[in-house]
């Protein structure tokens, strides 16, 4: 993987699993109705070393917010190994999470129902303190903190519904950064904001990337906030990773079919590049982690599916340098975006190598 | 070139609120000429989903239109009775909002809703099973697989995207000529929101119907649509092709609505976000609405608003353009001389 031989990953997460008992009541099993669990995620690896940004997309339902919540100790894990610099963080105890919570944090998705409105922005920058017991002389100031992320003083005696969207966004890193974390999940920072403030929240993280090295996992399923903003980009479906790997190589030659896939559906402000675009639409749906599908997840909706693809589990392939893919095909495809007719011709042509 | 399907002129619509009547649209003038895609675009708050509201009298009780005329297939949509604008809403004008949720009744089936839509719309003498089979002929243009034992379900026991689906076949039943479209697509995935924009451009397509598109998403814009409204402030600041706002935008607020979408191309460099906010209507400023954000903005954009002018096959307001104004008092930028994309 990209880790540093010298220092290793600041965080490695191991086979992570994340699994919700739906237990139903008396009527449902006297009636044996099938219960089950749901995988939300299944098994999940990847490595992210110091000051880099990892992107983590994957439509609704694919797990990544699960993915973060499970690393970050809010939803317990039900296997597998999540470490923030050598220390595990899988199964510890509330207060032996304390000295951790400062070193990795995460700026929650939507701001409206993470930031109390029955405090003021005041005490809600202060409340990170209160909670972890840090020492006063430790504690950065509500004007350091609104400071850092661009809001004005004034701003501290506001409740959050007199704020706009983009300031709760702010108070929401600020409330993050108040720890001096080393990690910081963000999950969707930019999502409902117009075009202007999502712009003004990323050039925010990307500034305190540099001031203040931080290392970012950025969950989003905006392909243009993580081509812009992430080092590297992981691609999630229904629970599982198909695909990981350097930025720049997954948007020009995307080796997963789902990943391109979700690339040709990202609309694109320019109106010449758009002729024939929605013609590779993906169909159907992603299918729920309660009864996921056989073989490989994506099956039902790969235009490059053969009978292999429905019996056996591709198993996610180390290519090296971070690099990986779970796709029994990927040699033999070649998904660099290219117009729809020669698509359908690869797709004959594996149909033929594989018949 | 065909007629005007729906022409707006000049329309003014304000709200009465505790703390002052806002002024929510003001002097807005476009056109969709039938099987035309338009879309619509701005930030929150610049006045997008009151003007869907407004044309087709569909604004919160407290708005009213004050001005201007709305003029679908040549009638007057201001003049016309309560029922006989209940005839235009679903057979001439039929709306989608972004979320289905709250558009479709938790209570009752897909099916039930369905057939009550077409009988609200006067097919009431038909046959309860006439009207259940062109239910299930909608949904299944939508593309909602099993229809016909589907129309049994609620709308919770559909996903996200389904829903978006049954709306537009609801929008759909009774042929309307315009389709207004409201962030139709803007609660879903990427992959779904490419769905719901390919059965729009396939209904288009087919039936002709006209779309008006409201979306804050350029993306979603420059993907669909023939034509665009810049609104800003209650104001439609550009208007024209869809090229052209693209390749060769005029207004300051369009270039810096273009310039702030992230892309992979601009990685490692600092986003043109646009600095300050949309004005509160409340305190709007005298002049051009977006002077105090813009980067040319002189004396006279401060003082009194620009009127919309034709440049280069586009409408926009912006003193810029305004050739009447001496050199001396006139804004200045070095594209404005010889547009091009920046």
């Amino acid at each position: 993987m990209t880790a540093d031989p010298q220092s290793g990953p600041l965080l490695s997460v191991r086979d992570l699993r994340t699994f919700f008992s739906d237990r139903q009541g008396v009527i449902a099993r006297l009636l044996r109705r099938k219960s089950g669990e749901v995988r939300a995620v299944d098994g999940v690896s990847f490595d992210v070393v110091r000051g880099e940004t990892l992107g983590l997309v994957g439509e609704s339902g694919s797990g990544k917010s699960t993915l973060a919540r499970t690393v970050m100790g809010l939803v317990p894990a039900t296997g597998g190994s999540a470490s923030l610099d050598g220390r595990e963080l899988v199964g510890l105890r509330r207060r032996e999470w304390r000295p951790l919570r400062r070193r990795i944090q995460m700026i929650f998705q939507d701001p409206a129902s993470s930031l109390s409105p029955r405090f003021r922005v005041s005490f809600l920058l202060r409340e990170p303190y209160v909670i972890n017991k840090v020492p006063p002389d430790q504690q950065a100031s509500v004007d350091e903190l609104l400071d850092m992320v661009g809001l004005s003083a004034e701003q501290a005696n506001k409740y959050p519904h007199e704020l706009s969207g983009g300031q709760a966004r702010r108070v929401s890193i600020a409330r993050a950064l108040a720890l001096h974390p080393e990690v910081l999940f963000a999950d969707e920072p930019t999502a409902g904001l117009d075009v202007s403030a999502a712009a003004s929240i990323l050039n925010l993280m990307r500034d305190l990337r540099d001031r203040l090295g931080l290392t970012y996992v950025l969950i989003t399923h905006d392909l243009n906030v993580v081509g812009y903003f992430a080092d590297r980009i992981a691609v999630m479906y229904v629970g599982q990773l198909v695909e990981i790997g350097l930025g720049d190589r997954i948007l020009a030659h995307p080796r997963h079919p789902y990943t391109q896939a979700l690339l040709a559906c990202a609309p694109v402000p320019d109106p010449h590049l758009n002729e024939g675009h929605l013609d590779n639409v993906l169909g159907g749906e992603i299918p729920s982690p309660h009864d996921p599908p056989s073989g490989c997840r994506f099956h039902p909706r790969c235009k490059y599916a053969d009978p292999r693809c429905t019996d056996e589990v591709p198993r996610l392939e180390d290519l090296g340098e971070g690099e990986m893919v779970a796709c029994h095909h990927w040699r033999r495809l070649d998904l660099t975006p290219q117009p729809p007719v020669e698509a359908t011709a690869a797709a004959a042509a594996v149909a033929q190598t594989t018949l | 070139m065909s007629d005007p399907l729906l022409t707006v002129a000049g329309l003014e619509v304000v709200y009465h609120t505790d703390a002052g009547t806002l002024p929510a649209l003001s002097d807005v003038c476009f056109e969709v000429r039938e099987g035309q895609i338009v879309g619509v675009v701005g930030e929150s708050g610049c006045g997008k989903s009151t003007l869907g509201a407004a044309l087709l009298r569909l604004l919160s009780p407290n708005g009213e239109i004050v001005g201007g005329r709305v003029m679908f297939a040549g009638r007057d949509l201001a003049s016309l009775s309560s029922g006989e604008l209940r005839k235009v809403r679903g057979r001439g004008i039929a709306t989608v909002f972004q979320d289905p949720l709250t558009s479709l009744n938790p209570t009752f089936t897909v099916g039930q809703q369905m057939i009550d839509a077409e009988r609200a719309h006067g097919q009431g003498r038909e046959s309860k099973d006439v009207l259940r089979r062109r239910a299930i002929d909608a949904l299944t243009r939508v593309g909602i697989p099993d229809a016909a034992r589907r129309i049994r379900n609620h709308p919770h026991e559909f996903s996200g995207g389904m829903r978006q689906r049954i709306m537009i076949a609801i929008a759909l039943l009774h042929e309307p000529s315009l389709l207004i479209a409201d962030e139709a697509t803007s609660a879903l995935d990427v992959t779904l929101e490419a769905q719901i924009l390919k059965l729009l451009k396939e209904i288009n397509a087919s039936h002709g119907t006209a779309i008006l598109l409201i979306s804050h998403n350029l993306g979603v814009i420059a993907e669909v649509c023939e034509r665009v409204v810049v609104m800003y402030a209650g104001r439609a600041v550009e208007e024209g092709d869809v090229y052209a706002i693209f390749d060769r935008p005029l207004h300051p607020y369009t270039r810096a609505l273009l310039a702030a979408v992230p892309s992979p191309q601009h990685r490692g460099t600092t986003l043109a976000a646009i600095p300050g906010r949309v004005p509160s209507l409340l305190a709007l400023p005298p002049g051009c609405k977006y002077a105090d954000r813009c980067a040319h903005a002189v004396a006279v954009c401060f003082a009194r608003e620009p009127a919309s002018l034709a440049r280069g096959g586009l409408r926009v307001r912006c003193f810029l353009y305004d050739d009447s104004l001496p050199a001396a008092d006139k804004p200045r930028a070095d594209w404005a001389k010889a547009p091009g994309r920046a």
